[in-house]
């Protein structure tokens, strides 16, 4: 779109096709799928001992409010059965959805299951599991199997499924949604004293519940502590802006990298690292990624030739 | 909108049919789903009036040359922050109801504000456990077993992997603790109500737990005991070592499993009884005769 038509009514309209549905190739998607897979995997190996966090006689919350499923099941008897079916339930979809088996309908199911969890236990769940809820929405629309997946070996001989395009709007989804959750708890946490003080990270990083080295934090690393909350506080309220600019975008990922590296290292907050990278897998360029791959597999391609 | 020719009338409306020879029915369908989708995200990300809580300036600015340059600068952003905050949450109140139900039932719910306030103290709780003859018709115990619930994991050893299960399991404990911890009020019933319901899920299955392990059939749990541990978090730059020394050592007798100990006195300890261990003030807040 040219910047003298951008304006006009055309122009918008162009702007707006080209930015949401444009077509790009697949693979993004196929790794967006395998990599909140495995994390929904181990969401689920975490909740584990089975008994404990899915049958209606573990840590459930007393029967009442949602939609009275609960209270329905158990009065009939069923809640344990159902709690062990659930589990199990995820657990095929989850593996689907890696290994891509009906990769559409395994990543439908795990996103319905996913938010039936959570009206079943909510306890044991913390932001990771909602953050899975949202990034998996998107995903539904996506065609991510046509790649990197059972299903497309198994339409080996059909079309070429590398070459198929599919639309972008999931994926720009997908990252306006990340954009939010961090403008988000970036504008609650300046609302919070510890956040404007400095000292935040030195409270989280020394909390009971989630810090996993035994020692406390030495005097002489406590202002790389400061320097990591302000930093945490500022890059998460700039993280939308900086994705508009290639070279900010690259910033911004490279320092929530960094942070969720650095977090999952120091401290114990569950699946929602793990989440959270797999997330950024959206952020890959769609078109270069397709190229690396096309390239590796003709590599790969070449070199089993010439070992035959 | 899933009628392409209503859809096609509307938008001559809007615009030229020039500009609509450009867009399919089916992508202005999609196009109204992504506005409103994104939409409802951004309403729902707003928090309610009650949620925003107001920013004070920090009163004393840390000894820090980082704090001193940015504590001010962040305190005058967080008090604009919580102006628009404000008003933006009370404009978008009459149109909640369209957008959150929806999100909300669909789990897409948007509360972002994990780890906003990290907690400047340590929380424990220990389970004491009466046991009474299964038969017996008194509520007197004759022995009783403590076991300290949270945190799962030892905190005296680097917490590997397999503490994301231990993380699960602290969950419905630490959460308990951070929405419904009661008032210490001993006349405010309906928080320590509100307590027990939220920690009695957990305390169900680790007395069953218990029983399994360690009762035989002529025994039975007659009382159950949460104290619930508290102790601050030494600020920055202040040296810890003595004090995390004696309560690792109050810790370790824990972590050796539950402490069992014949009871004497029929009297049993009250809510809001208060014991001290090291720098932990435990205070007895959740109590069920069985």
């Amino acid at each position: 779109v040219t910047s003298g038509r951008l304006f006009s009514r055309v122009g918008v309209l162009e702007a707006w096709q080209a930015f949401w549905f444009r077509e790009i190739p697949p693979q993004v998607y196929a790794l967006l799928r395998i990599a909140l897979g495995l994390v929904g995997l181990i969401g689920l190996l975490a909740l584990t001992p089975v008994d404990a966090f899915w049958p209606a006689s573990g840590i459930l919350p007393e029967p009442g409010g949602g939609f009275g499923l609960r209270q329905q099941l158990q009065a009939i008897g069923a809640g344990d059965p159902f709690g062990y079916a659930l589990y199990g339930a995820l657990l095929v979809s989850f593996t689907c959805m890696t290994i891509g088996y009906r990769a559409t309908l395994a990543t439908a199911a795990a996103w319905a299951l996913t938010v039936l969890q959570a009206r079943w236990n909510p306890l044991p769940l913390a932001g990771s599991h909602r953050v899975l809820i949202c990034v998996l929405f998107p995903l539904l629309w996506a065609h991510c199997g046509r790649v990197l997946s059972i299903d497309a070996m198994r339409r080996r001989g059909q079309a070429n499924q590398d070459a198929v395009p599919t639309a972008i709007w999931p994926l720009r989804l997908i990252r306006f949604q990340i954009a939010v959750i961090y403008l988000n708890s970036g504008l609650s946490k300046l609302l919070v004293d510890q956040w404007r003080d400095g000292t935040a990270v030195h409270y989280a990083v020394s909390s009971n519940l989630f810090h996993r080295l035994p020692a406390a934090i030495p005097p002489s690393l406590e202002p790389v502590a400061t320097a990591a909350t302000y930093l945490t506080l500022v890059w998460e309220i700039a993280f939308g802006v900086m994705l508009l600019h290639p070279w900010t975008r690259r910033i911004a990922l490279i320092i929530g990298i960094a942070l969720h590296v650095g977090m999952g290292l120091v401290m114990e907050l569950g699946t929602f690292s793990l989440v959270m990278l797999a997330s950024y897998v959206a952020f890959l360029n769609p078109e270069r990624l397709s190229l690396h791959w096309i390239t590796a597999l003709r590599r790969a391609k070449r070199a089993a030739t010439e070992r035959l | 909108v899933s009628d392409p020719k209503s859809l096609f009338r509307w938008t001559r409306v809007l615009g030229s049919t020039s500009t609509l020879a450009h867009m399919s029915a089916s992508r202005w369908a999609l196009s109204a789903f992504l506005v409103w989708y994104i939409g409802s995200l951004l309403v729902a990300a707003i928090p309610i009036p009650a949620q925003i809580h107001h920013p004070q300036p920090i009163a004393e600015v840390r000894d820090s040359a980082l704090s001193a340059h940015l504590t001010p600068w962040l305190d005058r952003a967080a008090g604009v922050v919580w102006a628009i905050a404000t008003r933006l949450s009370r404009s978008v109140a009459p149109i909640r109801p369209l957008t959150g139900s929806l999100l909300v039932q669909s789990g897409l719910a948007q509360r972002w504000d994990m780890f906003a306030s990290p907690l400047r103290y340590d929380d424990y709780l220990r389970v004491k456990w009466y046991v009474s003859p299964a038969g017996a018709l008194a509520r007197k115990a004759s022995w009783a077993a403590t076991r300290l619930v949270l945190p799962t994991d030892r905190e005296d050893r680097v917490r590997g992997p397999a503490s994301l299960r231990s993380f699960s399991m602290d969950r419905p404990l630490a959460s308990a603790l951070d929405r419904f911890h009661p008032s210490g009020n001993p006349t405010d019933t309906a928080s320590l109500q509100a307590f027990a319901e939220a920690l009695r899920p957990a305390m169900r299955y680790l007395t069953r737990d218990f029983e399994s392990q360690r009762l035989d059939r002529a025994e039975r749990v007659s009382r159950v005991e949460v104290w619930h541990g508290r102790s601050d978090l030494p600020p920055p730059d202040v040296a810890t070592s003595p004090r995390r020394a004696l309560r690792l050592e109050v810790l370790r007798n824990y972590y050796a499993g539950a402490i069992e100990e014949p009871v004497i006195s029929a009297l049993y300890s009250p809510y809001f009884a208060v014991q001290t261990e090291g720098d932990i003030v435990w205070t007895l807040e959740y109590i069920e005769e069985r």
